[in-house]
């Protein structure tokens, strides 16, 4: 009977407990588990509530003065003495959130899986900001070349994360670690996001970075979307904005160019040759493709650019479906 | 009563602390078995911890009960002990002289053997204190009011919680030597001591207060268990209160409530919701463990081969895995909650018959240094 007693007793407490810990631990995450890579190469943990933060990040070596907004914004980026690297959150649905205290942190994560500077961000009630941000320092001192990531916490959840190269000023393209994405999203997905790349060294005279953007601004000339994975849509393309700087040009030199679109299976789509004069040592060519869906297939794709024969840029992208 | 139930009910007041320090403990290795082999170290700071998803999340926060349960059921057998020695008619100095050994030989086995070993005595670093310090002044401090009635220790406990957040102000330089002694040995955490003793040792004398009712003034099963429920159950529902206040007690801001920020609030050093919600929970546990030994009364009984010996436990297994991970370089901090579960299954295969062993040996040794682990 004593026994009976205790069984009952055993199981009520048992039962409190469980509703404890369901009211608990069952909203411990107000993120779902499984994130979605937006066009611009963000990675977003979406909330589960559609009022809450919807973050987006853009990294730049530059930010507008007047704007706050990133210039130029991509995920390669060149070490170098005097520039920063910028991390600009844009934080969606922030009309939501007005009226609450927020706190928010930037972690920026090196190459060997270490943390190497956090910046907490707390905003009061009556603060009304949509954007955060922080930076770090390129410089060859401070930083090593290699595949980095920039993470965004809202109330130490995570909510937001991108990941980005560093390389030296001489090469554009470096080994590329697919270690991180595939614990996000899957090793046989991931392998397919990204394969190791070799790049010929260019010229020492010469360097050349490509930007991939889905538009370039008709006022600035700067790229609008950049990144590199773009959703196959109607009448979207992809542009690739090599700026390149050539130290030793000669007055009026004519330079032949070639931009190589490769498809997902390795084979050559399509070729743009492009004659160039000019006497300015610093100057950007483009090339576009299409990405509508009759035209492209979800998957990874490389643009080469070469001067004469020679290789001087390498920049691999993704293609993936428009999920509605 | 007689001697027989007496006997057996001092076995048994015994084997339900015994068999939640060694939950505990076992907590604890999960815990550190996380620190060696889970990446998430190689960027998480635990002063200001940053979670990116909710397996990792729950394996940080089960170790957050281990250094509460360890400074109570140590308040807890502080004042066993003393009781013990005192009805056995044992002069009051020299049972004080006893507790004060014992928490003098915790504060050495930190600086030398626990402070080398978690870098797997690659280095000496006695220039800091840590848990296990903490541990051993709490004891220091407790003989000094072990024998006043559990009504004046449970004041003295919670005046140090709620007077300890405006003593957390005192501002200081930590860039001088003895300032930052002073001040991490007993109020702030910083480099030189994670766990200052000034509200670690509140929670030594609520585990004295609450083993007056557990080992002595609950007779019955029952009773310990209700009891223990009720007051962990109020005090994790104070500690929520005090939350949601979003106030005084608080250090972190949060979201939600049930948010992963709800439940990280400040650990180094604790804040006033964290000991209190701390302390609840163990209460709470001490009173299930009870209620389990009521009714499946042998199933617990691994938990006590761990807890016997929860010192020789702690430095044995740290020691272990700074050696093979750190030093040897194998593992170390790079799996996630997966591999951490298989490294610490393998601990546990290791550390549960070596902790068996060294209790044995304990039991019958009469030599005084093995007594004291």
């Amino acid at each position: 009977m004593k026994r009976k007693n205790a069984i009952k007793y055993f199981f009520n407490i048992f039962l409190v407990f469980g509703i404890v810990l369901f009211i608990s631990f069952s909203g411990c995450s107000s993120r779902e588990q499984n994130p979605v890579l937006l066009s611009d190469s963000t990675i977003v943990y979406p909330p589960k509530s559609p009022d809450d933060i919807q973050p987006t990040v853009l990294l730049s070596t530059k930010v507008g003065k007047k704007t706050g907004k990133p210039v130029n914004a991509g995920t390669s980026f060149y070490l170098s003495e005097k520039s920063n690297l910028y991390a600009v959150v844009e934080l969606g649905k922030r009309n939501k959130q007005l009226n609450k205290d927020l706190m928010f942190h930037i972690d920026w994560i090196g190459p060997n899986g270490r943390s190497f500077y956090t910046k907490q961000i707390n905003f009061t009630a009556d603060n009304k900001s949509s954007r955060i941000s922080s930076s770090v320092s390129l410089s060859p001192a401070k930083r090593k070349e290699g595949e980095y990531k920039v993470r965004v916490y809202l109330f130490r959840e995570l909510i937001a994360e991108k990941l980005f190269r560093i390389t030296d000023a001489l090469q554009d393209t470096g080994k590329q670690s697919a270690s991180r994405e595939a614990k996000l999203f899957g090793k046989d997905e991931v392998e397919s996001v990204r394969e190791e790349t070799t790049t010929k060294p260019a010229s020492v005279n010469i360097s050349a970075k490509i930007i991939l953007c889905r538009k370039v601004s008709k006022k600035t000339g700067k790229p609008i979307g950049a990144g590199t994975i773009f959703t196959i849509k109607e009448k979207e393309k992809v542009i690739a904005l090599v700026d390149i700087e050539y130290r030793k040009i000669k007055t009026n030199e004519q330079m032949i160019f070639y931009f190589d679109w490769i498809g997902r299976n390795g084979k050559s789509f399509y070729k743009k040759r492009i004659i160039y004069t000019t006497s300015n040592p610093f100057f950007t060519i483009s090339n576009s493709i299409s990405i509508a869906p009759e035209k492209r297939k979800p998957g990874n794709y490389k643009v080469r650019v070469y001067l004469d024969d020679q290789l001087i840029a390498e920049q691999k992208f993704e293609l993936i479906a428009n999920i509605k | 009563m007689n001697s027989t139930e007496k006997s057996g009910n001092t076995k048994q007041r015994f084997d339900f602390i015994d068999q939640f320090r060694g939950f505990v403990g076992i907590l604890m290795l999960l815990g550190h078995s996380s620190y060696y082999f889970n990446s998430i170290w190689l960027y998480l700071d635990p002063a200001d911890p940053l979670i990116p998803n909710c397996e990792q999340f729950i394996l940080r926060y089960i170790g957050y009960i281990c250094a509460p349960g360890f400074l109570m059921m140590n308040g807890a057998m502080v004042w066993w002990a003393y009781q013990k020695r005192i009805l056995k008619g044992t002069p009051d100095w020299s049972t004080r002289w006893h507790l004060i050994q014992r928490g003098l030989f915790l504060v050495l086995v930190q600086v030398t053997w626990v402070n080398s070993s978690w870098g797997g005595f690659s280095e000496f670093k006695p220039a800091h204190l840590g848990i296990i310090s903490t541990i051993g002044i709490s004891m220091l401090l407790l003989t000094l009011i072990i024998k006043l009635k559990w009504q004046f220790r449970l004041g003295i406990a919670l005046a140090i919680l709620f007077i300890y957040p405006f003593i957390l102000q005192i501002d200081y330089n930590s860039e001088i030597y003895w300032q930052q002694v002073l001040m991490q040995t007993f109020i702030d955490a910083g480099d030189f001591n994670k766990y200052p003793v000034l509200p670690w040792f509140a929670l030594a004398i609520l585990g004295s207060v609450m083993a007056t009712g557990w080992l002595k003034g609950w007779k019955t099963d029952k009773q310990k268990i209700i009891y223990s429920l009720a007051i962990g159950v109020t005090s994790i529902l104070i500690a929520t209160l005090i939350r949601m206040e979003r106030g005084f007690g608080n250090i972190f801001p949060f979201s939600d409530f049930g948010s992963y920020s709800f439940f990280l609030d400040q650990k180094y050093p604790p804040s006033l919701y964290h000991n209190l919600w701390f302390f609840g929970w163990v209460v709470v546990g001490v009173g299930v463990i009870i209620l389990i030994n009521k009714i499946f009364p042998k199933l617990l009984n691994v938990l006590s081969s761990v807890g016997r010996v929860p010192l020789f436990f702690y430095c044995i297994h740290i020691a272990i895995l700074g050696i093979i991970s750190k030093r040897i370089g194998l593992f170390y901090r790079e799996g996630e909650v997966v591999e951490t579960l298989i490294g610490f299954a393998i601990m546990l295969i290791v550390m549960l018959p070596l902790a068996k062993w060294f209790g044995s040996v304990k039991q019958r040794s009469k030599n005084f240094i093995i007594r004291l682990i």
